[in-house]
């Protein structure tokens, strides 16, 4: 009887062991992917803060394409809007919808300014341009990278999340739900570098 | 086979030629072993000849034969792997490396000095230190060499330094910029001059063996009361371990060349890891295929050799980078 007892006592002990190192697993990995979320925070802020200034640029040489600026201003603040929502649920999958539906916007817009720019040698000459494409095409590959960071790392944690055993165990401690990887819709144009060249 | 495959594939054969490297260690010490087993047997059948009576009982004991190896091999490999620690845990710090080769550090000026070309080398550096995941190296130039090169440097991610040549600068596009930069970040990120530190720490453990060479010489020619013979065996032996010392020496550079080429492919294919986009690294490849200058032109630029991004020169069995071709068909798979 004692010795089956301290037997019971030695598997359920080991077993709390287990779901323990389980749970601190998956905080660690859900961390890690949250600092990447605040990496391709801090390269959406840098992208965002260029544009007023590109804008400004633009708007001196450009004659026909104010509705062009235009929906590049209205775009950023969407954007900036939807980075400050996913701030606070980073792997939330509405959260990530947002931001990556207004990041494409605002993508698609930076687009239609480059077609625009070409039109302007003048413009594209300007050393302040200059300097802020070459500005522009580091931040959209830092926003690439990050985001290439983030979803390495949510996938780490939802791979491990979906293994078994921690699968079983995630229901009880509050890890039962994938975290959103983050997709931009033309995240085929930033993959390469984007040419922003002039 | 995509990047990742690449990748294990390196690590892999860096296992294996690791693995070659300490079988070599046990070669030379079971070499030396038997030397002194020989020794040994010649010695008690010296001294049985002088006192004749006893020759039978003398020649007749394995036992004392076995332990004659195993004092000799052991001694051996403890004396290697004693002279390898020597070498084992020398720290190098990337930014001294740097200056050494005449570099000069971008990330210690105020930010308004820099031409449009550094601006988007330090651009280039800060976006692989996002896609690797690593802190942020210093960064540096080396504005004399005209040649298309660069070098990473640092035992430790927190002590490493990225040097590219003012040639690389001047002739590069941004993707190929952005190509070498995420090879010199593979360095770093897979550990690799810690390795080539070790590697080379083992190749001088065997060094060891030249100085159990000359010890037997010298006692083999030292003052002292010893027949000829005797005098005779001690000099060949030192011949033989000093034999053994120079195969070891050799094979052990052949393994070290080895090792160092599949960091190489093993950083090409991190580099695609980083920017998803081979066509960086391949174009400047086939750059310097096209006739480019790899070369470094600074004092001990030689020696630093296995830390550069394209090879100077030299034998294909003792060669610290694989061929360009070979690399560019590898890139060419990696999407």
């Amino acid at each position: 009887m004692g010795t089956e007892l301290w037997i019971l006592i030695g598997v359920v002990a080991v077993l709390a062991v287990y779901v323990v190192y389980v749970y601190n697993k998956l905080v660690s990995y859900q961390t890690q992917y949250e600092n990447g979320f605040a990496q391709i925070e801090t390269q959406l802020k840098r992208r965002h803060d260029l544009i007023p200034n590109l804008v400004n640029t633009a708007k001196g040489y450009m004659e026909h394409e104010k509705s062009v600026l235009e929906e590049v201003t209205r775009a950023r603040a969407d954007a900036q809007k939807a980075t400050d929502a996913a701030h606070d649920q980073p792997g939330n999958p509405d959260a990530m919808d947002m931001l990556s539906r207004a990041e494409s916007a605002l993508n698609s817009g930076l687009g239609k300014l480059n077609v625009a720019v070409e039109a302007y040698p003048d413009l594209k000459a300007d050393a302040n341009m200059r300097q802020l494409s070459e500005e522009l095409a580091t931040t959209e590959n830092r926003v690439a990278y990050a985001r290439q960071a983030f979803n390495d790392l949510v996938q780490k944690y939802n791979e491990y999340r979906r293994s078994f055993p921690p699968v079983a165990i995630g229901k009880f401690i509050g890890h039962d739900e994938d975290a959103q990887l983050l997709e931009f819709e033309d995240s085929e144009a930033i993959q390469k570098a984007p040419e922003v060249s002039f | 086979m995509d990047f990742r495959e690449q990748q294990d594939r390196a690590r892999r054969q860096t296992i294996f030629l690791m693995a070659l490297n300490a079988l070599l260690i046990v070669v030379a010490a079971a070499a030396v072993g038997t030397l002194a087993w020989f020794a040994l047997g010649y010695g008690q059948q010296a001294m049985a000849a002088a006192n004749s009576g006893q020759a039978m009982s003398a020649q007749g004991s394995p036992g004392d034969d076995w332990i004659g190896f195993l004092w000799g091999a052991g001694l051996t490999a403890g004396g290697i792997l004693l002279v390898t620690l020597f070498r084992w845990f020398t720290r190098s710090d990337g930014a001294k490396v740097a200056q050494s080769l005449g570099g000069r550090e971008l990330t210690d000026q105020p930010s308004g000095d820099f031409t449009a070309a550094e601006r988007q080398y330090l651009n280039v550096v800060d976006e692989m230190a996002i896609a690797s995941s690593l802190p942020r190296p210093r960064v540096f130039v080396l504005d004399r060499e005209p040649g298309i090169n660069a070098f990473a440097a640092g035992t430790k991610p927190e002590n490493a330094a990225v040097a590219v040549t003012q040639g690389a600068l001047d002739n590069l596009s941004r993707d190929e910029l952005a190509g070498i930069v995420a090879h010199e970040f593979g360095h770093i990120a897979n550990r690799d001059i810690k390795l080539s530190v070790r590697v080379a720490a083992m190749v001088f453990g065997f060094t060891f063996l030249f100085f159990v060479a000359r010890w037997w010489f010298h006692v083999g020619i030292g003052p002292g009361r010893r027949d000829a013979r005797m005098r005779m065996a001690m000099l060949a032996g030192a011949a033989a371990i000093a034999l053994v010392g120079l195969l070891t020496v050799l094979f052990g550079r052949i393994l070290q060349a080895a090792v160092s080429r599949q960091r190489e492919y093993l950083a090409d294919a991190s580099a695609v890891q980083f920017t998803r986009y081979p066509d960086g690294l391949k174009s400047a490849f086939e750059k310097l295929q096209g006739g480019a200058s790899s070369q470094v032109k600074a004092e001990g630029a030689a020696e630093m050799n296995h830390a550069f991004l394209f090879r100077g020169g030299g034998a294909r069995l003792f060669d610290t980078h694989p061929p360009l071709e070979e690399r560019i068909r590898r890139l060419e798979r990696a999407d």
